[in-house]
Protein backbone atom coordinates (compact mmCIF):
# COMPACT_ATOMS: atom_id res chain seq x y z
CA UNK A 1 0.00 0.00 0.00
CA UNK A 2 2.78 2.38 0.46
CA UNK A 3 4.52 1.56 -2.25
CA UNK A 4 1.68 2.12 -3.65
CA UNK A 5 1.22 5.27 -2.85
CA UNK A 6 4.97 5.88 -4.04
CA UNK A 7 4.48 4.72 -7.67
CA UNK A 8 1.05 7.12 -7.81
CA UNK A 9 3.92 10.20 -6.74
CA UNK A 10 5.93 9.79 -9.28
CA UNK A 11 3.30 9.29 -12.01
CA UNK A 12 2.16 12.57 -10.83
CA UNK A 13 5.28 14.23 -11.00
CA UNK A 14 6.04 12.86 -14.70
CA UNK A 15 2.75 13.89 -15.68
CA UNK A 16 2.75 17.81 -14.45
CA UNK A 17 6.72 17.90 -15.78
CA UNK A 18 5.43 16.17 -19.31
CA UNK A 19 2.27 18.71 -19.14
CA UNK A 20 5.20 21.29 -18.86
CA UNK A 21 7.68 20.00 -21.21
CA UNK A 22 5.40 19.49 -24.04
CA UNK A 23 4.71 22.97 -24.78
CA UNK A 24 7.36 24.11 -24.57
CA UNK A 25 9.01 21.29 -27.18
CA UNK A 26 6.29 22.60 -29.48
CA UNK A 27 6.61 26.10 -29.52
CA UNK A 28 10.32 25.31 -29.92
CA UNK A 29 9.40 22.77 -33.33
CA UNK A 30 6.59 25.48 -34.16
CA UNK A 31 9.69 28.26 -34.12
CA UNK A 32 12.57 25.59 -35.75
CA UNK A 33 10.09 25.75 -38.87
CA UNK A 34 8.99 29.48 -39.14
CA UNK A 35 13.08 30.41 -38.62
CA UNK A 36 13.80 28.04 -41.30
CA UNK A 37 13.18 30.83 -44.15
CA UNK A 38 15.54 33.36 -42.35
CA UNK A 39 18.32 30.87 -41.58
CA UNK A 40 18.72 29.06 -45.08
CA UNK A 41 21.31 31.75 -45.89
CA UNK A 42 23.51 30.64 -42.78
CA UNK A 43 22.59 27.13 -43.30
CA UNK A 44 23.86 27.92 -47.04
CA UNK A 45 27.30 29.57 -45.61
CA UNK A 46 27.92 26.72 -43.31
CA UNK A 47 27.32 24.13 -46.04
CA UNK A 48 29.45 26.39 -48.65
CA UNK A 49 32.39 26.55 -45.44
CA UNK A 50 32.31 22.27 -45.38
CA UNK A 51 32.51 22.34 -49.07
CA UNK A 52 35.69 24.53 -49.75
CA UNK A 53 37.00 22.23 -46.70
CA UNK A 54 36.69 19.10 -48.25
CA UNK A 55 38.52 21.12 -51.71
CA UNK A 56 41.22 21.41 -49.92
CA UNK A 57 41.37 18.37 -47.97
CA UNK A 58 41.27 16.55 -50.81
CA UNK A 59 43.82 18.36 -52.90
CA UNK A 60 46.02 17.90 -50.37
CA UNK A 61 45.15 14.20 -50.54
CA UNK A 62 45.67 13.41 -53.88
CA UNK A 63 48.94 15.27 -53.94
CA UNK A 64 50.33 13.21 -50.89
CA UNK A 65 49.09 10.49 -53.12
CA UNK A 66 50.95 11.46 -55.95
CA UNK A 67 54.14 11.99 -54.44
CA UNK A 68 54.00 8.83 -52.72
CA UNK A 69 53.18 7.43 -55.81
CA UNK A 70 56.47 8.89 -56.94
CA UNK A 71 58.57 8.24 -54.47
CA UNK A 72 57.74 4.77 -54.16
CA UNK A 73 58.60 4.19 -57.64
CA UNK A 74 61.98 5.68 -57.78
CA UNK A 75 63.27 3.88 -54.77
CA UNK A 76 61.41 0.74 -56.50
CA UNK A 77 63.73 1.69 -59.73
CA UNK A 78 66.83 2.90 -57.34
CA UNK A 79 66.76 -0.98 -55.71
CA UNK A 80 65.71 -2.54 -59.05
CA UNK A 81 69.17 -1.44 -60.82
CA UNK A 82 71.43 -1.97 -57.72
CA UNK A 83 70.38 -5.83 -57.78
CA UNK A 84 70.41 -6.37 -61.09
CA UNK A 85 74.09 -4.12 -61.40
CA UNK A 86 75.12 -6.46 -58.19
CA UNK A 87 74.35 -9.86 -59.97
CA UNK A 88 75.73 -8.60 -63.25
CA UNK A 89 79.16 -8.35 -61.54
CA UNK A 90 78.27 -11.58 -59.92
CA UNK A 91 77.62 -13.07 -63.55
CA UNK A 92 81.01 -11.81 -64.99
CA UNK A 93 82.78 -13.46 -62.30
CA UNK A 94 81.54 -16.55 -62.83
CA UNK A 95 81.90 -16.16 -66.36
CA UNK A 96 85.90 -15.80 -65.52
CA UNK A 97 85.89 -18.89 -64.00
CA UNK A 98 84.69 -20.39 -66.39
CA UNK A 99 86.89 -18.93 -69.56
CA UNK A 100 89.66 -19.89 -66.99
CA UNK A 101 88.63 -23.58 -67.25
CA UNK A 102 88.17 -23.29 -71.16
CA UNK A 103 91.14 -24.86 -73.15
CA UNK A 104 90.51 -25.83 -76.20
CA UNK A 105 88.75 -24.01 -79.10
CA UNK A 106 85.26 -25.99 -79.13
CA UNK A 107 85.38 -25.57 -75.11
CA UNK A 108 86.28 -21.68 -75.68
CA UNK A 109 83.39 -21.32 -78.37
CA UNK A 110 80.79 -23.45 -76.37
CA UNK A 111 81.42 -20.70 -73.41
CA UNK A 112 81.17 -17.66 -76.01
CA UNK A 113 77.60 -19.87 -77.00
CA UNK A 114 76.80 -19.89 -73.64
CA UNK A 115 77.38 -16.64 -72.51
CA UNK A 116 75.46 -15.00 -75.46
CA UNK A 117 72.55 -17.25 -74.51
CA UNK A 118 72.60 -16.15 -71.21
CA UNK A 119 73.28 -12.45 -71.87
CA UNK A 120 70.58 -12.55 -74.44
CA UNK A 121 67.41 -14.43 -72.09
CA UNK A 122 68.55 -11.75 -69.09
CA UNK A 123 68.26 -8.58 -71.59
CA UNK A 124 64.41 -10.52 -72.78
CA UNK A 125 63.27 -10.82 -68.99
CA UNK A 126 64.50 -7.44 -67.96
CA UNK A 127 62.67 -5.78 -70.79
CA UNK A 128 59.72 -8.31 -70.37
CA UNK A 129 59.50 -7.57 -66.81
CA UNK A 130 60.15 -3.76 -67.47
CA UNK A 131 57.26 -3.46 -70.09
CA UNK A 132 55.06 -4.90 -67.56
CA UNK A 133 55.58 -2.93 -65.04
CA UNK A 134 55.35 0.43 -67.52
CA UNK A 135 52.10 -0.86 -68.18
CA UNK A 136 51.66 -1.55 -65.01
CA UNK A 137 52.28 2.15 -63.93
CA UNK A 138 50.38 3.30 -66.95
CA UNK A 139 47.55 1.40 -65.70
CA UNK A 140 47.80 3.15 -62.19
CA UNK A 141 47.83 6.51 -63.52
CA UNK A 142 44.63 6.03 -66.04
CA UNK A 143 42.79 4.56 -62.56
CA UNK A 144 43.96 7.98 -61.03
CA UNK A 145 42.69 10.01 -63.75
CA UNK A 146 39.52 8.13 -63.86
CA UNK A 147 38.68 8.12 -59.96
CA UNK A 148 39.81 11.71 -60.26
CA UNK A 149 37.01 12.24 -62.57
CA UNK A 150 34.63 10.34 -61.38
CA UNK A 151 35.01 11.86 -57.69
CA UNK A 152 34.74 16.06 -59.36
CA UNK A 153 31.96 15.04 -61.10
CA UNK A 154 29.93 13.26 -58.41
CA UNK A 155 31.00 15.97 -55.85
CA UNK A 156 30.10 18.46 -58.66
CA UNK A 157 26.50 16.63 -58.90
CA UNK A 158 26.02 17.11 -55.42
CA UNK A 159 26.85 20.84 -55.01
CA UNK A 160 24.89 21.49 -57.56
CA UNK A 161 21.57 19.41 -56.47
CA UNK A 162 22.11 21.15 -52.83
CA UNK A 163 22.38 24.61 -54.66
CA UNK A 164 18.97 24.04 -56.54
CA UNK A 165 17.37 22.65 -53.41
CA UNK A 166 18.45 26.01 -51.21
CA UNK A 167 17.81 28.15 -54.18
CA UNK A 168 13.99 26.45 -53.94
CA UNK A 169 13.70 26.83 -50.63
CA UNK A 170 14.98 30.77 -50.81
CA UNK A 171 12.02 30.86 -53.94
CA UNK A 172 9.36 29.38 -51.63
CA UNK A 173 10.05 31.65 -48.89
CA UNK A 174 10.10 34.53 -51.00
CA UNK A 175 6.45 33.53 -52.50
CA UNK A 176 5.25 33.13 -48.73
CA UNK A 177 5.09 29.15 -49.00
CA UNK A 178 4.34 27.43 -45.39
CA UNK A 179 7.80 27.36 -43.94
CA UNK A 180 7.05 24.16 -42.51
CA UNK A 181 7.00 23.10 -46.00
CA UNK A 182 9.62 24.82 -47.17
CA UNK A 183 11.49 23.13 -44.58
CA UNK A 184 10.22 19.73 -45.30
CA UNK A 185 10.91 19.89 -48.96
CA UNK A 186 14.73 21.09 -48.58
CA UNK A 187 15.10 18.20 -46.23
CA UNK A 188 13.75 15.69 -48.58
CA UNK A 189 15.78 17.69 -51.34
CA UNK A 190 19.17 17.16 -49.16
CA UNK A 191 18.30 14.08 -48.62
CA UNK A 192 18.01 12.65 -52.00
CA UNK A 193 20.80 14.89 -53.27
CA UNK A 194 23.26 12.88 -50.53
CA UNK A 195 21.79 9.68 -51.18
CA UNK A 196 23.00 10.55 -54.91
CA UNK A 197 26.49 10.80 -53.75
CA UNK A 198 26.22 8.13 -51.66
CA UNK A 199 25.45 5.64 -54.67
CA UNK A 200 27.78 7.36 -56.85
CA UNK A 201 30.97 6.90 -54.41
CA UNK A 202 30.06 3.51 -54.22
CA UNK A 203 30.52 3.30 -58.33
CA UNK A 204 33.66 5.08 -57.95
CA UNK A 205 34.82 2.55 -55.59
CA UNK A 206 34.40 -0.54 -57.82
CA UNK A 207 36.93 1.44 -59.47
CA UNK A 208 39.11 -1.64 -57.47
CA UNK A 209 38.09 -4.01 -59.66
CA UNK A 210 40.18 -3.21 -62.52
CA UNK A 211 43.02 -2.87 -60.17
CA UNK A 212 42.96 -6.15 -59.20
CA UNK A 213 43.14 -6.87 -63.42
CA UNK A 214 46.18 -4.66 -63.51
CA UNK A 215 47.63 -6.56 -60.72
CA UNK A 216 47.10 -9.95 -61.88
CA UNK A 217 47.80 -8.83 -65.56
CA UNK A 218 51.70 -7.63 -64.27
CA UNK A 219 52.06 -10.45 -62.47
CA UNK A 220 50.92 -13.25 -65.20
CA UNK A 221 53.74 -10.95 -67.51
CA UNK A 222 56.70 -10.89 -65.07
CA UNK A 223 55.49 -15.27 -64.40
CA UNK A 224 56.11 -15.66 -67.94
CA UNK A 225 59.02 -13.58 -68.31
CA UNK A 226 60.43 -15.62 -65.60
CA UNK A 227 59.41 -19.12 -67.02
CA UNK A 228 60.83 -18.34 -70.37
CA UNK A 229 64.23 -17.32 -69.16
CA UNK A 230 64.29 -20.46 -67.10
CA UNK A 231 63.60 -22.42 -69.71
CA UNK A 232 66.45 -20.86 -72.15
CA UNK A 233 69.30 -21.30 -69.14
CA UNK A 234 68.17 -25.00 -69.06
CA UNK A 235 68.41 -25.37 -72.78
CA UNK A 236 71.83 -23.36 -73.20
CA UNK A 237 72.96 -25.28 -69.59
CA UNK A 238 72.09 -28.49 -71.80
CA UNK A 239 73.81 -27.14 -74.37
CA UNK A 240 77.43 -25.94 -72.96
CA UNK A 241 77.28 -29.70 -71.51
CA UNK A 242 77.31 -31.33 -74.57
CA UNK A 243 79.83 -28.96 -75.75
CA UNK A 244 82.45 -29.11 -72.31
CA UNK A 245 81.40 -32.00 -70.57
CA UNK A 246 84.15 -31.30 -67.51
CA UNK A 247 82.35 -27.81 -67.18
CA UNK A 248 79.96 -29.63 -64.49
CA UNK A 249 83.08 -30.78 -62.15
CA UNK A 250 83.95 -28.93 -59.36
CA UNK A 251 86.51 -26.30 -59.94
CA UNK A 252 89.86 -27.20 -58.71
CA UNK A 253 90.83 -25.42 -55.22
CA UNK A 254 92.83 -23.02 -55.19
CA UNK B 1 56.60 23.59 9.00
CA UNK B 2 53.72 21.76 7.65
CA UNK B 3 53.39 23.75 4.57
CA UNK B 4 57.26 22.99 3.46
CA UNK B 5 56.81 19.33 4.41
CA UNK B 6 53.83 19.11 1.67
CA UNK B 7 55.68 21.30 -0.94
CA UNK B 8 59.15 18.75 -1.00
CA UNK B 9 56.57 16.14 -1.28
CA UNK B 10 55.20 17.30 -4.20
CA UNK B 11 58.63 18.43 -5.82
CA UNK B 12 59.67 14.94 -5.06
CA UNK B 13 56.11 12.99 -6.61
CA UNK B 14 57.00 15.61 -9.80
CA UNK B 15 60.49 14.30 -9.77
CA UNK B 16 60.34 11.21 -9.39
CA UNK B 17 57.07 10.91 -12.02
CA UNK B 18 59.69 12.58 -14.78
CA UNK B 19 62.16 10.46 -14.16
CA UNK B 20 60.04 7.37 -14.00
CA UNK B 21 58.40 8.60 -17.68
CA UNK B 22 61.70 9.16 -18.58
CA UNK B 23 63.36 5.89 -18.27
CA UNK B 24 60.32 4.34 -19.35
CA UNK B 25 60.76 5.66 -23.12
CA UNK B 26 64.26 4.81 -22.82
CA UNK B 27 63.46 1.29 -22.26
CA UNK B 28 61.02 1.05 -24.87
CA UNK B 29 61.77 -1.22 -28.18
CA UNK B 30 61.90 1.53 -31.12
CA UNK B 31 59.14 0.96 -33.31
CA UNK B 32 60.11 -0.83 -37.03
CA UNK B 33 57.57 0.76 -39.27
CA UNK B 34 59.48 -0.98 -42.22
CA UNK B 35 59.83 -4.62 -42.20
CA UNK B 36 63.21 -5.15 -42.85
CA UNK B 37 64.08 -6.01 -46.83
CA UNK B 38 65.72 -9.57 -47.53
CA UNK B 39 68.60 -9.21 -49.35
CA UNK B 40 70.12 -12.54 -51.28
CA UNK B 41 73.95 -11.89 -51.49
CA UNK B 42 75.16 -13.66 -54.76
CA UNK B 43 77.17 -17.08 -54.11
CA UNK B 44 80.89 -16.78 -54.92
CA UNK B 45 82.23 -17.81 -58.64
CA UNK B 46 83.13 -21.74 -58.60
CA UNK B 47 84.15 -22.16 -62.40
CA UNK B 48 81.33 -24.66 -62.03
CA UNK B 49 78.20 -24.06 -64.72
CA UNK B 50 75.78 -25.49 -62.25
CA UNK B 51 76.88 -22.70 -59.42
CA UNK B 52 76.67 -20.28 -62.27
CA UNK B 53 72.69 -21.31 -62.94
CA UNK B 54 72.31 -21.39 -59.62
CA UNK B 55 73.38 -18.00 -59.39
CA UNK B 56 70.81 -17.12 -61.68
CA UNK B 57 67.88 -18.47 -59.96
CA UNK B 58 68.55 -16.60 -56.95
CA UNK B 59 69.36 -13.41 -58.99
CA UNK B 60 65.28 -13.75 -60.33
CA UNK B 61 63.69 -14.77 -56.27
CA UNK B 62 65.96 -10.92 -55.40
CA UNK B 63 64.33 -9.13 -58.64
CA UNK B 64 61.44 -10.67 -57.38
CA UNK B 65 61.10 -9.55 -54.02
CA UNK B 66 61.63 -6.13 -55.20
CA UNK B 67 59.39 -6.33 -58.17
CA UNK B 68 56.31 -7.50 -55.31
CA UNK B 69 56.41 -3.83 -53.75
CA UNK B 70 55.51 -2.10 -56.83
CA UNK B 71 51.69 -3.36 -56.32
CA UNK B 72 51.80 -1.53 -53.04
CA UNK B 73 51.28 1.55 -55.38
CA UNK B 74 47.69 -0.05 -56.60
CA UNK B 75 46.30 0.21 -52.65
CA UNK B 76 47.26 4.27 -53.31
CA UNK B 77 44.44 4.39 -55.81
CA UNK B 78 41.67 4.55 -53.17
CA UNK B 79 43.55 7.55 -50.28
CA UNK B 80 41.27 9.19 -50.68
CA UNK B 81 38.00 7.34 -50.40
CA UNK B 82 37.72 8.70 -45.95
CA UNK B 83 37.85 12.36 -47.22
CA UNK B 84 34.99 11.47 -49.74
CA UNK B 85 33.14 9.28 -47.45
CA UNK B 86 33.28 12.54 -44.75
CA UNK B 87 32.24 14.81 -47.79
CA UNK B 88 28.39 12.64 -47.85
CA UNK B 89 28.04 13.86 -44.43
CA UNK B 90 28.76 17.49 -44.90
CA UNK B 91 25.03 17.96 -45.35
CA UNK B 92 22.68 16.27 -42.53
CA UNK B 93 19.00 17.41 -43.00
CA UNK B 94 19.17 16.74 -38.73
CA UNK B 95 20.53 20.62 -39.03
CA UNK B 96 17.69 21.61 -40.64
Amino acid sequence: MRNFGKIFKVLFEGAIITSLLVPVLLLAQIDVERGICTRLSTLSSKIDERFANFDSRLEARRIETANRIETRRNEFDVRLTEKRAKWDTNRDEHFAKLEEKAQTDAQKQALLAFRETVTAAISARRTAIDTANQNFREGIQDALASRKSAVDTATTTFRNSLKAAFDKANSGCQAGVDPKTVRENLRTNLKTARDKFGSDSQEIEKLKTPMETLINTRKEAIKKAIDDFKAAIEKAKTDFKAAFPTSSAPAPAE
Amino acid sequence: MNTKFIVVIVIGIVVIAGLLAFVSQKVKPPISVVPPRKEIVPPPATGNVDDLVGALLKEITDEESVLKEEEGNASLITNDSQEISNFSNSVQETEL
